[in-house]
């Protein structure tokens, strides 16, 4: 699992450096970020064309440009995109909020901050999980 | 033969904060739909207004509603309402939007002079009494985000009439839609505050020209934002936040040089202040 490249999205600079932060002392290595959705489209399209496709995304929700709710909508269109375990790290609370981007194809939900922790047994859910399913 | 009977009841439905009322008294009249505001929160608040209990259904007699204009004067007169009529149409797109400022801007279009004043009334009043409301959670609200966001509960909260100075603070704001009422929540912190701040979090040093500084003021008022949509839904209000922005130099002009009603945030990591604004 920590061989794979993850992608993070998030308009905040504080939450995206935390997060990679946790991500790295939970020992991955290859982390790309960025600030939005729109980024974050063209960092999946860039890593399918350069082969070096993404083993897990985690969006923000609300961001300028392209949310992270229509980020997943756009980016579970492409088959193989699809199949890239997605977890949302938000502050969103409202229970239509997180419903809707669980339909748009997102694999799990965080609160935000969270501790590395929470992050690890999440992450080690979702990662048996989709294991299962493929 | 027995000639049925026309419905003359009146349906009253809850939709998202509006109370609907529905006048099915003739064929023609049947198109027509009345869409009351609802003051059941405001009547604790105000004199000029009482309210309607939305949970049951109301009737009035067929004499009393011989023609839509004595229909609408009876509510008034029994329920002390503002009303305003909308066509069909125009009560779906309200509904979809479901923002009073959208049903004020509708009669605008419309030109209706007299039903604008009305909408305002309650626009107006509705946004006091959501003040009140926003700044009885406000607390609650810093208390919960500030613990989320850097992991302390705050020192001490009080008011304090507040001044901005344009060349150490980092001024933010949110604009949400709080049912139909535009909210501003704006987060004003010393530079040097939001560093101690971020540093903690990011558990490293970092300098005062990195942009998690600045953005650090952004991202406190995210959680105290999302703390405060929590609390509002829980009270059933309809509520729609933009993303924190921070305020530019031309907007700040606006605020300097005044004292601001806010309150006072103490953190053993420094003080921030936080107020509301809202406008009609």
């Amino acid at each position: 699992m920590l061989n794979i490249r993850v992608l993070v999205i998030d308009d905040s600079h504080v939450a995206r450096r935390l997060l990679v932060s946790q991500l790295r002392e939970l020992g991955f290595k290859d982390i790309v970020e960025c600030e939005d959705g729109a980024v974050g489209l063209e960092k999946v399209h860039e890593s399918r064309k350069t082969n070096k496709p993404f083993g897990l995304i985690l969006t923000d929700l609300r961001m300028p440009k392209v949310s992270g709710a229509d980020f997943l909508l756009m980016v579970n269109a492409d088959p193989e995109s699809k199949l890239i375990p997605k977890l949302i790290i938000s502050v969103e609370t409202d229970r239509g909020t997180v419903l809707n981007a669980v339909l748009q194809g997102a694999d799990g939900y965080i609160l935000k901050p969270t501790t590395t922790p929470v992050l690890k047994a999440k992450l080690d859910k979702l990662m048996s999980q989709k294991k299962v399913a493929s | 033969m027995a000639t049925a009977k026309p419905d003359t009841s009146l349906h009253v439905e809850n939709f998202e904060g509006f109370t609907i009322v529905r006048l099915p008294l003739q064929p023609r009249l049947a198109q027509i739909t009345v869409c009351v505001q609802t003051l059941n929160d405001l009547a604790a608040k105000s004199e000029s207004f009482m309210f309607v209990d939305l949970g049951k259904s109301v009737s009035v007699g067929a004499p009393e509603l011989t023609s839509l204009a004595d229909g609408i004067a009876t509510l008034k007169a029994k329920y002390a309402v503002e009303i305003v009529l909308l066509s069909e149409p125009s009560l779906t797109e309200v509904l979809k939007q479901s923002k009073l400022a959208q049903v004020t801007r509708l009669f605008e279009r419309q030109g209706e002079e007299k039903r604008i004043l009305n909408t305002k009334k309650v626009l107006a009043v509705n946004t006091n009494n959501l003040h009140v409301r926003l700044e009885a959670t406000l607390d609650g609200a810093i208390q919960v985000a500030l613990q989320r966001w850097i992991g302390q509960a705050p020192r001490s909260v009080q008011s304090a009439p507040v001044a901005i100075n344009p060349a150490t603070d980092v001024v933010s704001v949110v604009e949400m839609h709080v049912d139909g009422c535009l909210v501003q929540v704006f987060l004003s912190s010393a530079q040097s505050t939001l560093r101690a701040m971020v540093a903690k979090i990011l558990q490293s040093e970092i300098s005062v020209s990195d942009p998690a500084v600045t953005d650090g003021a952004c991202e406190l008022l995210n959680y105290l934002t999302a703390f405060f949509k929590q609390q509002l839904s829980a009270q059933n209000s309809v509520v729609d936040a933009q993303a924190p922005q921070l305020l530019q130099a031309e907007e700040m002009m606006a605020i300097l040089d005044v004292k601001l009603p806010a309150r006072r945030v103490q953190t053993a990591l420094g003080s921030f202040d936080v107020w509301l604004g809202t406008a009609a």
